[in-house]
């Protein structure tokens, strides 16, 4: 198998094992890449193994080029892939388009709707292509508009919409046949704090209430953070890690060890940092005011307190260095 | 496949166009148009036996300027179809939804083209009702069947303009030079054609008649006169065209039978239906082909 970049994060085992897909996964890709030219070939989406839980919040982030935006094309059939199969809802992304895009919902980067017709509208012409009944179809335009904030504006044109009422109103269109899975790339950029925590407060709820399985691409790590149960950071169209954010976290452990923040009484923190030393595992020490830092190869928490404490010292904090996903995001992507 | 979704877009494209002030502007511009022509050149046919026995009902249709302006029509329908909503992302959203991009091109040709169709015989009840109520001729069957051959040939010629507009509005970046590629399609086409290439086969042959071989040939890839020679048996109706007074002055001569008229121009009119199709064809493959989303 040719390398993924997968090997430096020891996930190559759940990598090797997908195999063949089964129906468990509301979004499951084998081997999926996109080559694009005939001569000088890019690989924009490279040998990609992505398996997404039915319920499930899904990050999916990574530098600009990363191929976010042509894997979220080709999951919903507005690209064909150029090698390997994927399957969203069950359905697969190349023979069953059509049967994809009724059960899913999708807010598209950019997102634009017909500014010459009104709210209620453009939700009518989205829905009469479900064929559906027209009383359920006026009362879920009305529910939706509600549920996202936009009733008041049910009859103003979207033209005249704000950037945050777009969003909102883009949402809504994803929504109009209550899918299943839900693809959100970039759902709150362009719009004021106030606006994006609103819109997170709506994902997290259509996720909990209805149980949509919702695949999201963003650039914001701190909304990946708050609303995705896992994450996977691709770039350059490889996938290089996948998980929770303390899977991420022991990924990071792994390569790049640990880092401890120590306050000391009783001993000068020279003294401490001298005792420290020879515990089998430190790496590097580093004084800071009335901080000592230390790296590690793996947790030694137990054997730095017990060094300290023959030394003579009492340790007044101790933390482990706390990575946010911004941070491991970038020692992730590092070198790629 | 969810066809009925091509009525769905269809009777979108229509509604939009309709309320679209632009497209409403064009619409009346071209009924004074059709108006004033008929009735300036009804005046003078009433008045005068310009063309002996034949029909003052049909000899009064201006179908120079219905020939000029049709057009327009097409291309106002079509300049912006595919780039402005490539353009403004909703395309990107409509793609995610149930629905096949050849779909949504039939959708938007079909919408289109009932407009245009509808457009086509209001004019014509303009043209006739100036007649009728101004002059107060006589409207008998035969002339009404040619009337509606007219009217079909009309809205084939303009379902030309609309696949090539659409074509255009395919490849182009932006709706201004869609709009730019279409004005000098339409100059070149419906304004000036005839005297470049009298110009053209004039430098080439030395010989500045209009009857000539390579001139009669090259005229075959104007629709305006394959649309020209089928309605009025003229060769051209450009400005400062080919112009040979014909035998046969097309569907309209009532001398002949419509029969004989289809049998003299026949390889016109299946020129006039040939070509849009064939545009058609070209619009599917080129929109189906292209990545259109943002």
């Amino acid at each position: 198998m040719e390398s993924t970049g997968l090997e430096s994060t020891g996930l190559e085992f759940e990598q090797s094992e997908i195999v063949q897909h089964t129906d468990q996964f509301a979004i499951e890709t084998i081997h999926l890449s996109k080559i694009f030219g005939k001569e000088n070939q890019i690989r924009a989406v490279d040998n990609l193994n992505l398996q997404v839980r039915k319920g499930e919040v899904f990050g999916f982030v990574g530098p600009n080029g990363a191929g976010k935006t042509t894997t979220m094309k080709m999951l919903i059939g507005l690209l064909e892939p150029s090698e390997g199969s994927g399957k969203v809802a069950g359905f697969d992304i190349v023979r069953e388009v059509i049967n994809i895009r009724e059960t899913t919902g999708v807010l598209p980067e950019p997102a634009g709707f017909y500014d010459n017709l009104t709210a209620r509208q453009n939700l009518r012409f989205y829905a009469k292509l479900y064929n559906m009944d027209s009383k359920i179809r006026e009362q879920r335009i009305v529910s939706l508009l509600e549920t996202v904030g936009l009733a008041r504006a049910i009859d103003q044109k979207t033209g005249g919409f704000s950037t945050g009422m777009r969003k909102r109103f883009g949402l809504a269109q994803a929504l109009i046949n209550e899918p299943l899975v839900l693809f959100l790339d970039e759902p709150t950029s362009g719009i004021d704090p106030l606006g994006a925590q609103m819109m997170r407060d709506l994902i997290k709820d259509l996720n909990r209430s209805k149980g949509v399985t919702v695949f999201l691409s963003s650039h914001s790590m701190e909304e990946v953070e708050e609303i995705c149960d896992r994450i996977a950071i691709i770039a350059r169209g490889k996938l290089l890690a996948v998980g929770s954010v303390e899977d991420l976290r022991d990924i990071v452990r792994a390569k790049e060890g640990v880092r401890y923040l120590l306050e000391v009484q009783d001993i000068p923190l020279s003294e401490a940092a001298e005792a420290i030393k020879n515990v089998e595992g430190v790496q590097a020490l580093e004084i800071q005011g009335v901080t000592l830092y230390v790296n590690t190869k793996m947790k030694l928490r137990t054997e730095i307190a017990k060094a300290i404490k023959t030394a003579g010292g009492t340790v007044s904090m101790f933390e482990e260095e706390e990575m946010n996903l911004q941070k491991l995001f970038l020692k992730i992507i590092e070198g790629t | 496949m969810k066809n009925n979704n091509v009525f769905v877009v269809a009777q979108k494209e229509a509604a939009d166009h309709l309320q679209d002030a632009g497209f409403l502007v064009l619409l009346a511009t071209y009924t004074v148009i059709v108006f004033a022509s008929t009735y300036m050149l009804g005046s003078v046919m009433v008045g005068s036996m310009a063309y002996g026995n034949n029909s003052v009902l049909l000899s009064s249709i201006h179908v120079k300027m219905i020939s000029q302006f049709t057009p327009l029509v097409g291309i106002a329908l079509g300049f912006d179809a595919v780039v402005r909503e490539q353009k403004s992302g909703s395309l990107n959203v409509l793609l995610t939804h149930p629905i096949f991009r050849d779909n949504i091109l039939a959708g938007k040709l079909l919408g289109s083209m009932l407009l245009i169709a509808a457009i086509v015989v209001f004019s014509v009840f303009v043209s006739v009702g100036t007649l009728l109520i101004f002059y107060g001729v006589e409207v008998g069957y035969s002339e009404l069947i040619r009337i509606a051959v007219f009217a079909i040939l009309t809205f084939f010629y303009a379902v030309t303009f609309l696949g090539i507009a659409i074509l255009i509005s395919t490849i182009v970046k932006n709706s201004t030079d869609s709009l730019t590629c279409n004005i000098v399609i339409w100059i070149f086409i419906c304004i000036l054609f005839g005297a470049i290439l009298k110009t053209v086969v004039a430098i080439l042959t030395g010989q500045a008649s209009n009857e000539g071989i390579l001139i009669t040939q090259l005229l075959n890839l104007s629709p305006l006169h394959h649309y020209a020679e089928a309605v009025t048996g003229r060769a051209d109706l450009s400005f400062m065209g080919v112009n040979v007074e014909p035998i046969i002055r097309g569907i309209f001569d009532t001398r002949y039978t419509l029969t004989q008229c289809f049998r003299e121009f026949w390889m016109n009119i299946v020129v006039l239906i040939i070509t849009p199709i064939i545009l058609l064809i070209i619009n599917f493959i080129t929109f189906l082909r292209k990545d259109i989303t943002l």
